[in-house]
């Protein structure tokens, strides 16, 4: 045992406890730790961090492996709530536009009940600004004809133009080709109805030809004569928004706004027959 | 005989390192149950039986320095119980132990209970009145996930003794 005391062996022990009872004293004194602890402390820090970087990368690859099971099962339970979830959301806007388009339809009913009319749904428009020209989901196999006329719940649309046997293609009354025997609601009196090309681009028709002492205001709502033998009368059209002098001076022009939106168009009617 | 010497310390240093990194970087530290394994422990009792006493005990001074920032204990208390560790080790190994591996392992396991049973049962059931069934689970856990860890540790030291070995001229 004395040799112990004497020995090199002691010495190190003694020399350990000498260190880590300074570590301990520095400590306290400092409130924190040594600066001996600081230093490792940041030699340890980026071997961490290189550490945690790496075995971030293995575990989200590893847990591909692991966890593949129960992620191939969430995820075809996902995928099933989200068909349950559309097909609701489906259904939903489904019976939206089937409410709206009979409150539509029993309104006009009420209005015209002479007519024979065919919901549809204008399923794909051109992908120009113009708009002149639509398909609706309605074809011969319902009914429809060439040359029906088509209205929306705020007004005249236009005619079929081409039928096929489970579509048909509608002219809208602002296409250039467009040429509609009218009238103004006020007077009665009878004016043409025209598309142009300047303002189809912005959605307006023109009355054409109006004797210079025409009385026509503006806000004047033009509405089909029932002549010409595509539109039958009453239907409106649009309502005026500008008269103006032409430029050869010899008679007026009107410019109207259909009052039907062209541009939110997703239902309209066929109107199959008329009674004429 | 030098040489070796020299090349054998630094391996246990970048050993000691590396276990330090590992066990406690966010992305590498194994955790159940709330505990971690302990691998620096076990490296210092196998450089203590297959490399004596001085070599083991300034390991153990330096993974206990090393290691102070991310131990609960007060600063300078690691290092005193794994150098102390590399001291106890190295002194009867030599004398007591014949498979050094062997003993390395189960000295280690026992070291690893006795550092759990200061840590949690000492430590948080004193500091914090933590439940003492609680934390004797959490000791067991710990020494039983450091198990594995403890046989790759030894190999790892004994490899590095036997690449490395004492030249006796």
């Amino acid at each position: 045992m004395r040799d112990f005391f004497h020995s090199k062996l002691f010495v190190f022990i003694l020399l350990i406890l000498v260190i880590c009872g300074g570590l301990m004293v520095l400590s306290a004194i400092m409130g924190g730790p040594s600066p001996f602890s600081n230093f490792f402390g940041s030699l340890l820090t980026p071997l961490q961090r290189l550490a945690s970087a790496i075995g971030d990368k293995i575990s989200s690859f590893t847990g591909y492996l692991y966890k593949y099971n129960s992620l191939v099962l969430e995820n075809e339970q996902l995928k099933k709530e989200l068909a349950e979830k559309r097909e609701l959301e489906d259904d939903y806007y489904t019976l939206l536009n089937e409410n709206e388009m009979l409150r539509e339809l029993a309104g006009l009913k009420e209005e015209h009940p002479d007519y024979s009319m065919l919901p549809a749904l204008v399923v794909s428009k051109p992908d120009n600004s113009l708009n002149v020209t639509f398909t609706l989901d309605k074809g011969t196999r319902d009914g429809v004809k060439k040359g029906d006329p088509v209205i929306s719940g705020q007004g005249l649309v236009g005619y079929v133009s081409e039928v096929s046997y489970n579509h048909c293609e509608v002219t809208a009354i602002t296409d250039m080709s467009s040429r509609i025997s009218a009238a103004v609601s006020r007077t009665s009196e009878t004016v043409v109805v025209e598309g142009t090309f300047e303002l189809a681009s912005k959605g307006l028709v023109r009355l054409s030809y109006l004797p210079v002492n025409c009385d026509l205001k503006n806000g004047d709502v033009i509405k089909t004569s029932g002549y010409g033998g595509i539109y039958p009368s009453g239907i409106l059209i649009g309502e005026v928004v500008r008269i103006d002098v032409e430029s050869h001076g010899m008679s007026n022009y009107a410019i109207v706004k259909p009052l039907t939106d062209f541009d939110s168009l997703v239902t309209v009617y066929v109107i199959t027959d008329y009674g004429e | 005989m030098m040489k070796n010497k020299t090349a054998r310390i630094i391996l246990y240093v970048v050993l000691t390192v590396c276990a330090a990194v590992l066990q406690t970087a966010r992305g590498t530290r194994i955790e159940v149950m709330g505990v971690s394994p302990d691998m620096l422990v076990s490296i210092i009792v196998a450089v203590g039986f297959f490399d004596g006493p001085y070599i083991a005990g300034s390991l153990g001074l330096f993974a206990g320095v090393l290691c102070a920032t991310s131990s609960s204990w007060p600063e300078g208390l690691p290092a005193l119980f794994l150098a102390l560790c590399g001291v106890l080790c190295g002194v009867t190994g030599k004398r007591y132990f014949r498979s050094y591996a062997v003993a390395s392992i189960l000295v280690a396991l026992v070291l690893i209970f006795v550092r759990g049973l200061i840590d949690y049962v000492f430590y948080y059931q004193m500091v914090y009145s933590a439940p003492f069934g609680s934390m004797l689970l959490k000791t067991l856990v710990k020494t039983a996930i450091s198990a594995p860890l403890s046989v790759l540790c030894v190999f790892a030291v004994s490899l590095i003794n036997r690449r490395f070995p004492e030249r006796r001229d």
